[in-house]
């Protein structure tokens, strides 16, 4: 096979070259670049959207398409399949709302059944309405993904380690809070030191129901 | 209406199957139910308490002869 070597490759009639290579092979391109369809190769990088394997809702409906699962009035959700020895560290974002003003729990999950153990949660909140209010809960037989009201709400909770044979670890934010008629703010921190290797997680209301969208995204390790 | 529909999105199409609780599951919502009703009744009671205070600090104030603006300057949002 024979290779043609050329520095400036140009349309007849453009004035100046659209692709300029260099020594290295590195490509300049001018004007507007068309990457449309083009594929990426390798592993993706960064936060990588996870699709369960399964899901199983009370109330309401919930189905998942490109990743995301919504949810329509249900009282709990559960996601399984999503923890896997793929990534160490995950985040999930869910964009909420909830009949009532409420906590959001979770509960980790093994083979489709929840666990209801040792799970040790310490929080602090604050609001438009409340100074701050700091607590801590050790141990429970949930723990707190966040705070939803009655207009949409954000929850952004990251969890270590909840695939491999050790503790599980987490660290949330909430964009609401207890009597925050305008604005709040959440914070947890949630360890689970037992060695299960959780595969999936329950996310429920604490009371009424939430409608809304929740994605799991895996960490790329390197 | 069953208690639990479950998705297996494994399947194309994903397989639908309905089911009721388990007893250990129907045992699991009636303790969340209870906690749920037990925190409902402990926020009320927090908030009742700061709500108290709110109005123990204003007329306490006032009886010092501070009017509500005077408050205001020093605990803003006191007064409501």
């Amino acid at each position: 096979m024979s290779t043609i070597k050329v520095t400036n490759v140009s349309h007849p009639s453009a004035a100046s070259p659209a692709i300029v290579l260099d020594a290295d092979g590195d490509a300049t391109y001018a004007g507007v670049h068309d990457f449309s369809a083009a594929t990426v190769t390798g592993a993706p990088q960064g936060l990588v959207l996870v699709t369960p394997t399964s899901i199983a809702n009370s109330g309401g409906s919930a189905s998942v398409s490109g990743g995301a699962v919504t949810l329509t009035g249900v009282t709990s959700v559960s996601l399984n399949g999503v923890f896997t020895s793929t990534y160490q560290n995950y985040s999930i974002v869910a964009n909420i709302t909830n009949s009532d003003a409420t906590k959001v729990n979770f509960r980790l999950r093994l083979g489709g059944t929840d666990n209801t153990g040792n799970y040790r949660t310490a929080y602090a909140y604050t609001s438009s309405a409340t100074g701050w209010t700091v607590n801590q809960i050790n141990p429970d037989s949930y723990g707190q993904l966040g705070w939803a009201t009655t207009v949409p709400s954000l929850i952004v909770a990251n969890f270590a380690n909840p695939q491999s044979a050790s503790e599980t670890q987490g660290s949330h934010t909430s964009s609401a809070a207890p009597g925050a008629p305008t604005v709040g703010m959440f914070l947890f921190s949630f360890r689970k030191d037992d060695s299960n290797q959780y595969d999936g997680i329950t996310i429920y209301p604490l009371s009424g129901n939430s409608t809304g969208t929740i994605r799991v995204y895996g960490y790329q390790n390197s | 209406m069953a208690d639990v529909i479950e998705t297996d999105l494994t399947t194309d199409p994903p397989t639908i199957t309905e089911r009721d609780f388990t007893p250990e599951e129907q045992a699991q919502r009636e303790a969340d139910i209870a906690a749920a009703l037990a925190a409902e009744v402990e926020h009320a009671a927090a908030i009742a308490a700061e709500t108290q205070a709110k109005t123990d600090a204003i007329e306490h104030a006032k009886s010092l002869g501070f009017t509500d603006e005077m408050i205001n300057v020093m605990y803003p949002n006191l007064v409501p």
